[in-house]
């Protein structure tokens, strides 16, 4: 019998539904930054916080409105980077993200927000 | 195939077969079973054509037509295009213009879409904000070359039901032919077609506990009533719909038509009744918009959308249960449903709707898990929302 493949692939799964990054920063930190990325067709949008010192991303916290992919991409992205250097956010690949959560291709855009949100984090991070 | 746990809350895309229907099916298929070819002048052939014959008094005692006055289809998509284009094709000496409305199912809009590019004029009128058909506007519409009017029964995103007795009074007044797509509608609410004045009409099995693969078009046994046929090959269903009957199907049809006769009532009011403990148990999340009429409609679809959710995660998060979305029948573009545009929705409320199809199997349980499921999931998507402005 032919399988019908699920949208969503197990990582995408746990992530939705176990958002542990969801929310707000919850700590102090020497800077806290904040970029916040839309996409006018379908208004999905991505909000990142980052809370760093000494270079390094201490927290790293996400709100999003869009897609369970979207969701699942930056709980990827938080549970990814979080006690990572700061400056490693620019190692964020958009095939890598979509592989590891199997992401359709007609989502890309969902994807290349997310990254859209990255860049202008970083930008704020190094503006501090 | 199914896990157990599921919740079926999508009666409005498909029910199950109910499993007296899917037995006698089975057992029609088994060795010793009536596989004649109806057509042929033996004892076989009249085993199965006395098969056909019953299924066609089972559906015309559900619908109050006569029997001769059903056509055997595969579906409500084949009798919606046999009905409109064989209608409009036969009338189109008379004139060439058809009225319907945006709200109709995609079977009935591509097929108008189709004639319009064989030369036909065609009118779509938009629904009121509740969905509903202005027979103001429908009188202001029709016109003296006007040949067919086609509109849907019960809508099968709202539960929108239109006033089928007043618009087809208007037509049969001015000799216009008159078709309804009623897929949500039999087997569901009543109809007397001996009565109500409409010329073709619509249905299929899946969507009241019978086979998928079967259906009917009702072609009123009066003068002017006639469509031309799509298919050729035979002299089969009045001409109409050529080839050799699916025996086991149509059994499967007629079962399911009798015992929705004799269950029609008590499903209504268990519906109903379930429809109004789901509405009760999420109505006081703010941000709540039923698409539809809040009370007249057909009760086994509740259609709401949410304010700040988007529709798809919405979806996701009310899993075990299994409903469809705004964007169900556009899943891969993304585009929200044109129906609930129609309505005056903006693209981002049409895109969180949510279509709860409430169906005879259902219960109070059921109806509870979705209640709690739907009541987290609002709350947390919405809490998941950003809060800043875009950079």
């Amino acid at each position: 019998m032919a399988t019908v493949a699920d949208p969503y692939n197990v990582l995408t799964r746990q992530y939705f539904a176990n958002p542990v990054h969801a929310g707000d920063l919850r700590g102090e930190y020497a800077i806290s930054a904040l970029a916040v990325a839309s996409e006018s067709a379908d208004g999905a949008q991505i909000q990142l916080t980052a809370g760093v010192s000494d270079g390094r991303l201490q927290e790293c916290r996400f709100r999003v409105y869009g897609c369970p992919h979207l969701i699942a991409a930056a709980e990827w992205l938080c549970s990814n980077f979080e006690g990572r250097m700061a400056s490693e956010l620019a190692q964020f690949s958009v095939d890598d993200c979509m592989q590891a959560l199997e992401v359709p291709s007609a989502k890309t855009g969902r994807i290349l927000l997310l990254e859209d949100a990255i860049r202008l984090l970083g930008e704020q991070i190094d503006s501090n | 195939m199914t896990a157990e746990n599921l919740i079926y809350l999508d009666n409005a895309a498909t029910t199950p077969v109910e499993p007296a229907v899917a037995e006698a099916m089975s057992a029609a298929l088994l060795p010793g079973g009536p596989f004649g070819n109806p057509s042929s002048n033996h004892a076989f052939g009249r085993d199965a054509l006395a098969i056909v014959e019953t299924a066609r008094e089972q559906l015309s005692g559900l619908l109050g037509a006569k029997p001769r006055e059903l056509i055997w289809t595969s579906g409500a998509t084949e009798s919606d295009n046999m009905a409109i284009t064989g209608a409009a094709r036969f009338r189109a000496h008379r004139g060439k213009h058809l009225i319907t409305m945006p709200v109709e199912h995609k079977a009935v809009i591509d097929t108008f879409d189709a004639l319009e590019r064989e030369g036909f004029e065609v009118a779509r009128l938009s629904p009121d904000a509740d969905g509903v058909l202005d027979l103001q506007k429908f009188d202001e519409a029709i016109r003296e070359d006007t040949q067919l009017v086609s509109i849907m029964f019960v809508n099968n995103e709202t539960g929108v039901i239109q006033d089928i007795e007043s618009i087809g009074r208007r037509c049969r007044e001015q000799d216009i032919l008159f078709h309804v797509d009623a897929a949500q509608a039999v087997g569901k609410v009543p109809i007397d077609l001996s009565q109500m004045p409409i010329d073709l009409m619509s249905l299929t099995a899946h969507k009241f506990y019978g086979p998928k693969g079967v259906g009917a078009l009702y072609v009123a046994d009066r003068p002017g009533c006639q469509i031309e046929p799509l298919l050729f090959g035979g002299g089969h269903e009045r001409g109409l719909r050529p080839g050799t009957s699916a025996v086991h199907q149509i059994l499967g049809i007629g079962l399911a038509a009798e015992i929705a006769a004799e269950r029609m009532h008590g499903d209504l009011a268990h519906i109903r009744a379930l429809r109004e403990r789901l509405w009760s148990g999420i109505s006081d999340l703010p941000g709540l918009y039923i698409n539809g009429p809040r009370e007249g409609g057909f009760p086994g679809i509740l259609n709401v959308s949410a304010e700040g959710v988007d529709g798809e995660s919405l979806m996701l998060a009310l899993h075990p249960v299994c409903v469809a979305s705004g964007s169900a029948c556009n899943a891969k573009s993304g585009e929200s449903s044109y129906v609930l545009r129609a309505l005056g929705r903006d693209d981002k409320l049409a895109q969180s709707a949510i279509r709860f199809g409430i169906g005879r199997h259902n219960s109070e349980q059921d109806i509870d898990v979705a209640i709690e499921r739907y009541r987290k999931a609002v709350i947390n998507l919405r809490d998941m929302a950003p809060t800043a402005g875009t950079a």
